[in-house]
């Protein structure tokens, strides 16, 4: 099973912000998506979970073009949390987190307790005005972990946590599912250390691919992030280290 | 839905049809003229029983569905728009309906004015929602703008139907087009009634996806729900809400923003409860404002529209003063 991009390419208001990407999301991995600010990652992931249309190519989800999915089948495939939330009505907390469920709150409930590193119950009588921006960050990945949908696609998935829930979820991660995880990460160390595979874009183009330690090299720093490194690499964790940073 | 706010639901619900319940009666009971028993049901036709069956009830069934109507309308218009002004008065639909029914007055078909007034309010919504589409981005803020300019653009365009008509039907316009129930007929009030009854069914069905639309564009697309197409029928099921009631009561403001904003203040923003809370709401509200503009001066009567204004205007300054969108 597999998330197939092929020959895809996006424009936004004439703007080309993918260009004929060709790669494979396969199952059973966590998939990281990384490169500089502005290089696509989000716009990548969009395209995955149908946000924005293709120009050209297609994107194909277990054997069948996105296109074709019935939207509430292709929901139930596919856990999304996208990078910020949007302008909405002031909902409750836990009315917001059971609406992935069709408004079930019992259900809700027991998920949330499986995803006790989120400590969701504690926001279910707030509103979405009254939390601070980690807390929003819980209440989305809530929402996109809430259906134990086979396949994950996370937008920069610990911005905002603090570092024990950033890390309690990059451990729930690694956890063996049907389908596989796909994340959207700026923190090459965080990439380097769970993820078994990277992709790397730059201006919307796909520059690399592969196991992270066949893809960070110090020449992919430099003309990828502009930066002159060294990279050290461990057994233990954080497995990667940047040492020496120069940016030029 | 747990325990709690199951009861919690339906605790409103039944607080919001005693309360509508009462509002009607007292349209019904009070008024110029002795209407008895015998009057309603009595076999022979005495002026009592004219009175009440072709005048009182009608008008308190029109402003019923005229006020829930609208208060359902503008719920739905500010959670699918997310934004707390949208509202058909603001977006300038309720300003095309206008233009629409004032039309088929001026030229003297006044059986007319509810097709009018349907279709020009459901070209109006086709159009704001071609101009928001800026590059396919659906975007509130050029739609509000675009409201503004099509709100003054029609209003011009409703002077200018009014100077032009025959000065005979130009008092009545006028009055019609300030908001009231006075011109009614009991085929159209019918028609009326059972269409928004019809629409806030199907709203109800729906108050799911509402929910969800109210999160947020792509939030819905997540969950399963394409926000254009769910906004567009969203769009078709107002403009015929609302062209149905500027047709048959002309411009009662303000009834769209006041209702939704104080029935969220008790039951939150899930529309399950929100939506039938804003029909009784908006119903109750707009019956004692008839009620009261027809007796307060009687036997004149002050338009409804001005007193939902009077009324309105006020709260919604304090509302945006406090910063409190929703």
């Amino acid at each position: 099973m597999s998330f197939q991009l092929r020959g895809v390419t996006v424009r936004r208001q004439g703007q080309k912000v993918l260009s004929t990407i060709d790669h494979g999301f396969e199952s059973g991995l966590v998939s990281g998506v990384v490169g500089p600010n502005g290089s696509g990652k989000s716009s990548l992931l969009r395209t995955l979970y149908g946000y924005l249309e293709v120009d050209e190519g297609s994107v194909i989800l277990e054997d069948r073009e996105l296109t074709r999915w019935n939207p509430r089948e292709l929901a139930s495939r596919l856990g999304v949390c996208p990078q910020e939330s949007e302008p909405s009505l002031d909902f409750r907390i836990d009315q917001v987190l059971a609406l992935p469920l069709g408004g079930d709150l019992s259900t809700m409930k027991e998920q949330s307790a499986r995803l006790d590193f989120l400590r969701l119950e504690t926001l279910y009588d707030r509103t979405l005005s009254q939390l601070s921006g980690g807390e929003r960050q819980r209440v989305r990945l809530g929402m996109a972990l809430m259906k134990e949908a086979p396949w994950l696609i996370l937008d920069e998935p610990i911005n905002h946590l603090d570092l024990a829930t950033g890390w309690s979820l990059m451990r729930y991660l690694q956890k063996p599912r049907e389908g596989g995880v796909l994340l959207a990460l700026h923190d090459l160390t965080t990439a380097a250390h769970y993820c078994q595979n990277l992709l790397v874009l730059r201006d919307g183009e796909k520059v690399a691919a592969g196991p992270p330690r066949e893809v960070l090299t110090p020449e992919l720093l430099k003309t990828v992030f502009r930066l002159d490194a060294k990279i050290e690499w461990s057994t233990e964790p954080p497995g990667l280290k940047v040492l020496g940073v120069e940016v030029g | 839905m747990g325990g709690d706010s199951l009861a919690r639901h339906r605790t409103l619900l039944s607080a919001g049809a005693v309360a509508f319940s009462l509002a009607f009666m007292l349209a019904l009971v009070v008024g110029s003229g002795q209407i008895g028993w015998s009057d309603i049901f009595g076999a022979e036709s005495t002026l009592g029983k004219t009175m009440f069956w072709k005048l009182r009830f009608p008008r308190a069934v029109a402003a019923a569905a005229v006020g829930g109507g609208l208060a359902l309308v503008g719920a739905v218009l500010q959670s699918s728009l997310r934004n707390p002004l949208a509202d058909p008065f603001l977006l300038g639909v309720s300003s095309a309906a206008a233009v629409g029914a004032v039309l088929a007055l001026a030229l003297g078909w006044p059986g007319m004015r509810f097709g009018f007034s349907v279709i020009s309010a459901l070209l109006c919504l086709l159009f704001l929602d071609k101009v928001a589409y800026r590059r396919g981005v659906f975007s509130t803020h050029n739609l509000l703008l675009a409201g503004v300019a099509v709100t003054y653009l029609l209003s011009a365009a409703t002077g200018v139907i009014v100077l032009l008509a025959d000065p005979t039907r130009t008092r009545g316009l006028l009055f019609w087009l300030m908001g009231g129930f006075s011109m009614l007929d009991t085929t159209s009030t019918a028609i009326c009634a059972v269409l928004v009854g019809v629409v806030a069914i199907w709203m109800q069905f729906e108050h799911d996806k509402l929910d969800t639309l109210a999160l947020g564009d792509e939030s819905a697309h997540i969950l399963g729900l394409r926000p254009n197409r769910f906004r567009r029928t969203l769009f078709l099921a107002s403009a015929i809400v609302v062209g149905l009631t500027v047709a048959t009561a002309g411009g009662i403001g303000f009834v769209g923003i006041l209702v939704p904003h104080i029935a969220r203040l008790f039951c939150g923003v899930t529309h399950r409860t929100l939506l039938p809370l804003c029909l009784f709401g908006g119903a109750t509200l707009t019956l004692l404002a008839d009620t009261f503009a027809r007796t307060v001066i009687s036997p004149r009567e002050i338009p409804v529209g001005l007193l939902t204004a009077l009324l309105g205007a006020p709260f919604f300054l304090h509302q945006l003063r406090r910063g409190k969108g929703f």
